[in-house]
C-alpha cells in the first residue's frame, strides 16, 4: 500500500497552487461583496487547460483521472478561493462523454476542454421533486423533428455563467412505467440557442454561488439534443454522481485544510494574558481535532477516486467521503471562527466567507442524511428509511 | 535555430537556508525550485524558440536529487533537458562550473546560450562571463530586451537613463535581467502531461572529457572561510520625555533635509 502521490500529481498539485495563489484573498472577497462571477480565475483555470482535466487526451483535455481532477479543486479551495464557480465545467461533461454519441463528442468536448464553450449547468431538482428525482415532473414531448420540453427547475448553479445545459426530463410519464426510474432522459440544450423559451430566476443566497430557478416553456430542442438512449436518463444521472461526490469531497478537504492554518497561524500569533492562546488547550485541542478529521476524511477521498480511476465500484467510498469531509471541513470552519473570536466575523479575515460556502456542502450535492440513509440500506443492507 | 537555457536548482525562497559544517550549502531536495531569475531567461527561450524554430533544451548542473526543476521546465514548453551530474563535482566554484557549462553547451551544440542574471542563493552572477571564456564566444550581459534577426543578436541592456543597445554573431550566450519583464508562463496541464514524454539525459564528467582533478572542492580557487546572517537594523534615535521633543524632531527633519 503506497500513499505517497507520483511526480505528476505532485506538479499538479504545485502548478494548481501557483496559479491559485495570483488570486488573493481579497479578490475573493471582493467577487463575494459584489456577488461577482469570479471570471478573471474561470478563464485563467480554464487557459491553463485544469477543467479539461478529465477529458480525454484524444478531445483535448488532460486525459487525468479522478485522483488529479480532486487535487486541482483542492488546491483551489485551500488557496482560500471557491472550485464551486468552475468545478462543474470539470465533471458535467461526464454524461456526454460515457453516454453520448461520437457526433456530439466530437462536436462538444473539445471545445469544453478549451473552454471555448462552458457546460457547467445540470437540471436535475424541481420545486416538488428535490432529492426523489423519479418524482420530476419536467417533461419531453416526442415531436417530428426531435422534442419539445415544458417544466420547472430550482436550484440549477451557474446557468447563467453556461453554454450547454444537460436537463433530465420526463420522456414517459410515471403511471406508464413498470419502474418509476425509467422514462426519464438525459438532454443538451444549447442555452444560446434556447431564446424565451427558458427563462433563468436567480436566487439570492447566503453565498456567492449563482444558482436559479428556471422556467421552461415550450423549448423545442432536435432529436440529437438527446444523451444516450431514451429512457435511460435516470441511469446516466447515478452514473455521474460518484465523479461529482468525490471532487466535492475534494473541495471540502481544501477548505478544511485552510481554514486549520488560518487557525493555528492565528493561535500562535494572538498573544492575551501574555502567551499565544493556542497554548491553551482549550483553543488547540479542537484545532487539532478538526485537523484528523480532514486527514481521516483525505484517506477515503483517495481511496474512493483510486477504485474510480481503476473503474472499480466506488459508490460507499464517495459517497462516505463526501459525508465526512463536508463533515470535517464544516468543523474545522467553526473551529477557526471561534479561534479567531470576533474577527472571524470580520470579513477583511475571510473565514466567515470560507464557512458560509463550506456549509453548502452538507446540504449539496446530496444532502448529508440521504448519504446516511444511503450506507444503512445500501453498505449495512438496513431496511430503506423513506 | 537551438536555443540552450542554462538553469540552476535553487533552495526554495520560503525557506530559512543553513550551511554545513563544510560551510557548504544543506540542499533540501523537497524544498528545491527553479531559480526564480531562471523563470525569465525559460520564458525567453521559448518565446525565442516560438518565433524562430528549431529547439529550445535546458542544461543544468545539479546533485540530481530532484528533477523539479527541469520538469518545471519541461512543462514550461522546453523540449528537453540535459543534467550533468557527477559526485566530483560538490563543492565546485563558479569556475569548475562554467568550465563544466561549457563542455555540455559544446556537446549539445548551440545557436544561443541562455543565462540568469545570477542566482538567488549564491548571487555570483560571474557564470555567463566565465563559460563565454572558456567557449570563446561572445557574452551580451543582462538583457532586457532580446532580438535575433539572421545571424545577429541584439539587446537592450537597461542604463541609469536610457538603454544600451548591443550585439553579436551567433552563437552567442546572453544572460537575460529580470527586468525583461516577459511574464513568465505558467506550467500549463498539457505542458506537464506532455512533459513526461520529453527526454531528460544525464551526462557525467566522463562524458564531458572533464578529468574530476579540474572541479569540485579540490580545484575551487574560491573558498567559503566564514558566513555571519544578514541583519538588517533601522536607523533610529530615541528621545525619552516631552520635555524638548518636539523640536528635536523638527532639527532632525532639517539635518535630514526632508523640510
Amino acid at each position: 500500500m503506497d500513499f505517497a502521490y507520483s511526480a505528476l500529481q505532485q506538479e499538479i498539485r504545485a502548478a494548481v497552487r501557483e496559479l491559485c495563489q495570483q488570486f488573493s484573498l481579497e479578490y475573493w472577497r471582493q467577487c463575494d461583496a459584489r456577488r461577482a462571477y469570479p471570471e478573471e480565475f474561470v478563464r485563467a483555470m480554464s487557459a491553463a487547460g485544469w477543467l479539461g482535466a478529465l477529458i480525454p487526451e484524444a478531445y483535448g483535455g488532460g486525459g487525468l483521472g479522478m485522483v488529479e481532477a480532486g487535487i486541482i479543486l483542492e488546491e483551489i479551495n485551500h488557496s482560500g478561493g471557491s472550485g464551486a464557480a468552475c468545478h462543474a465545467q470539470m465533471y458535467t461533461m461526464g454524461a456526454v462523454l460515457r453516454h453520448g454519441s461520437d457526433a456530439q463528442k466530437q462536436r462538444y468536448l473539445p471545445a469544453i476542454a478549451s473552454g471555448a464553450l462552458r457546460l457547467q449547468a445540470f437540471g436535475v431538482t424541481e420545486p416538488n421533486a428535490g432529492s426523489d428525482t423519479t418524482q420530476i415532473t419536467t417533461s419531453a414531448r416526442r415531436t417530428a423533428n426531435g422534442y419539445v420540453i415544458n417544466g420547472q427547475k430550482i436550484w440549477t448553479s451557474r446557468y447563467q455563467h453556461s453554454d450547454l445545459y444537460v436537463l433530465i426530463a420526463r420522456t414517459t410519464p410515471i403511471d406508464q412505467v413498470q419502474k418509476k426510474t425509467q422514462g426519464m432522459s438525459l438532454f443538451l440544450i444549447d442555452t444560446r440557442a434556447a431564446g424565451t423559451a427558458i427563462r433563468a430566476v436567480p436566487i439570492e443566497t447566503m453565498i456567492n454561488h449563482e444558482t436559479n430557478q428556471i422556467f421552461i416553456t415550450d423549448l423545442e430542442v432536435p432529436a440529437d439534443a438527446l444523451i444516450g438512449e431514451e429512457g435511460q436518463g435516470f441511469r446516466y444521472l447515478l452514473d455521474g454522481l460518484n465523479a461529482e461526490r468525490i471532487l466535492i469531497a475534494s473541495e471540502c478537504i481544501g477548505d478544511g485544510r485552510w481554514f486549520i492554518e488560518q487557525a493555528t497561524s492565528y493561535a500562535s500569533e494572538r498573544i492575551v494574558f501574555g502567551r499565544p492562546i493556542g497554548q491553551n488547550q482549550g483553543v488547540q485541542f479542537p484545532i487539532a481535532r478538526a485537523h484528523m478529521a480532514i486527514e481521516a476524511a483525505d484517506l477515503l477521498r483517495l481511496k474512493a477516486a483510486t477504485r474510480f480511476d481503476a473503474g472499480e465500484p466506488c459508490g460507499p467510498e464517495a459517497n462516505m467521503a463526501k459525508f465526512l469531509a463536508s463533515e470535517a471541513s464544516w468543523e474545522a470552519g467553526d473551529v477557526a471562527m471561534a479561534t479567531l473570536g470576533g474577527f472571524g466575523l470580520a470579513s477583511e479575515y475571510h473565514v466567515e466567507r470560507k464557512w458560509r460556502e463550506t456549509r453548502l456542502y452538507r446540504t449539496a450535492p446530496v444532502a448529508n442524511n440521504l448519504v446516511l440513509s444511503y450506507v444503512a440500506e445500501h453498505v449495512r443492507g438496513m431496511p430503506r428509511s423513506y | 535555430m537551438r536555443i540552450v537555457v542554462c538553469m540552476k536548482e535553487t533552495p526554495s525562497t520560503e525557506v530559512s537556508k543553513s550551511l554545513g559544517t563544510d560551510q557548504r550549502l544543506v540542499r533540501n531536495p523537497t524544498e528545491t525550485i527553479q531559480n526564480p531569475f531562471d523563470e525569465y531567461t525559460i520564458e525567453e527561450g521559448i518565446r525565442q524558440f516560438e518565433q524562430h524554430g528549431g529547439e529550445v533544451i535546458v542544461l543544468t548542473m545539479s546533485p540530481a536529487q530532484t528533477d523539479t526543476a527541469v520538469r518545471r521546465a519541461l512543462a514550461m514548453g522546453v523540449d528537453r533537458g540535459v543534467v550533468v551530474s557527477d559526485p566530483a563535482l560538490a563543492g565546485s566554484d563558479a569556475v569548475a562550473t562554467g568550465r563544466v557549462l561549457a563542455a555540455a553547451l559544446t556537446k549539445i551544440g548551440y545557436d544561443m546560450a541562455l543565462f540568469g542574471q545570477a542566482s538567488a542563493d549564491a548571487y555570483g552572477g560571474v557564470v555567463p562571463s566565465i563559460v563565454a571564456e572558456f567557449l570563446g564566444v561572445p557574452l551580451l550581459s543582462f538583457a532586457t530586451k532580446l532580438e535575433v534577426a539572421g545571424t545577429t543578436v541584439k539587446i537592450q541592456r537597461q542604463a541609469e537613463v536610457g538603454y544600451t543597445v548591443a550585439e553579436a554573431p551567433l552563437p552567442a550566450l546572453v544572460s537575460i535581467a529580470k527586468g525583461i519583464n516577459n511574464s513568465p508562463r505558467y506550467p500549463s496541464m498539457k505542458g506537464i502531461v506532455n512533459a513526461k514524454k520529453k527526454p531528460v539525459e544525464t551526462w557525467t564528467l566522463a562524458d564531458l572529457g572533464i578529468a574530476a582533478g579540474t572541479v569540485g572542492t579540490a580545484a575551487a580557487r574560491e573558498r567559503v572561510t566564514g558566513s555571519q546572517a544578514v541583519s538588517t537594523q533601522r536607523r533610529r534615535e530615541i528621545h525619552v520625555g516631552n520635555e524638548g521633543a518636539a523640536q528635536r524632531i523638527l532639527d532632525y527633519l532639517i539635518e535630514q533635509k526632508i523640510i
